[in-house]
């Protein structure tokens, strides 16, 4: 169930969080809550953790809020020093056929179109895929393309 | 200073936390409203986006103490949510009573090094230290039963 307000003003302004900024902060506390996990798994607290990073405690209690920033340099060390990946990467010897372009706009982010195109994808194909999917009444600069593997 | 009667009322839910915010007799806001209506402004904007977005994902979970930063004492509940605004300067308090359970409070714009000295801030946190203290009594008196998501039963305070 999606959070819901007693407050129409309230809802209503929840409804206006864009897509991508959900994403993000989805991505986030996703992330944060892999290393929370790990570290259960693994039997360390924050506090051990934070020493092996030579870190402070309340660095490391910022990172599993949930919402912060975490780097990738920052997800590589906690994963060295808990020996575990937290983000799923796809195997080197395993490579995509395709991947999926998802042209959006931050209005029509909700009915973003996939488009299915080979995996050795490029910057100058990106482009080209810009210009078949601008949408009628947007400026293309508004388009972001996006790509997820398969 | 003359005892304000205030209320636990629900506002906000999702799958596993209810919200609650604090509303004073005799007024048409909440607490959560009225910092909503000071700080939904474009200066505060993201800090907005993360605050609601960060209630949804906790919703999605419960609420653990890891997605809170504490603000009182060792001794209450007394929290900020979300640790880490974009503008790092807004701050919301709350009461996380449970894992399906939180108490969104007042807050606002924190330009002292600690928030005991704004005396806003400092009254934010407070009011819910004090509520923490009444309601914990009131749960072992049992006037207050606490039902997964729901809280039951006598909620007005005097403080």
């Amino acid at each position: 169930m999606p959070l819901k307000f007693e407050n129409k003003k309230l809802q209503e302004r929840f409804e206006k969080i864009t897509p991508e900024f959900k994403a993000i902060m989805r991505k986030r506390f996703e992330t944060a809550e892999q290393i929370s996990l790990l570290l259960k798994e693994k039997g360390i607290t924050q506090r051990e953790l934070a020493a092996k990073l030579n870190k402070s405690e309340s660095e490391i209690s910022k990172w599993l809020s949930g919402t912060h920033n975490l780097t990738t340099d920052t997800v590589a060390l906690i994963e060295f020093h808990l020996g575990k990946n937290t983000i799923t990467v796809c195997p080197k010897d395993i490579k995509p056929t395709y991947i999926y372009l998802f042209a959006m706009s931050p209005e029509t982010a909700e009915s973003a179109i996939p488009i299915k195109v080979p995996a050795k994808i490029n910057n100058q194909a990106s482009e080209q895929i810009k210009e078949q999917y601008v949408f009628s009444n947007q400026n293309e600069s508004q388009i972001d393309i996006c790509a997820a593997s398969n | 200073m003359k005892r304000r009667k205030i209320k636990i009322v629900f506002f906000a839910e999702g799958d596993h936390v209810a919200y609650y915010t604090l509303k004073y007799d005799g007024e048409d806001d909440t607490e959560y409203d009225k910092f909503f209506a000071n700080y939904d402004t474009e200066e505060f904007k993201e800090d907005i986006d993360t605050l609601m977005t960060a209630m949804e994902m906790i919703a999605e979970n419960g609420a653990e103490d890891r997605h809170f930063r504490y603000a009182g004492s060792e001794f209450d509940n007394a929290m900020e949510l979300p640790p880490n605004m974009y503008s790092s300067q807004l701050r919301l308090y709350c009461l996380k009573i449970s894992k399906n359970i939180v108490i969104l409070g007042n807050g606002g714009k924190k330009e002292t090094r600690t928030y005991q000295e704004d005396p806003w801030l400092d009254s934010c946190v407070k009011i819910l230290q004090e509520i923490d203290r009444l309601l914990k009594q009131r749960i072992e008196s049992r006037e207050v039963e606490i039902k997964g998501k729901q809280l039951i039963g006598h909620l007005s305070f005097y403080i």
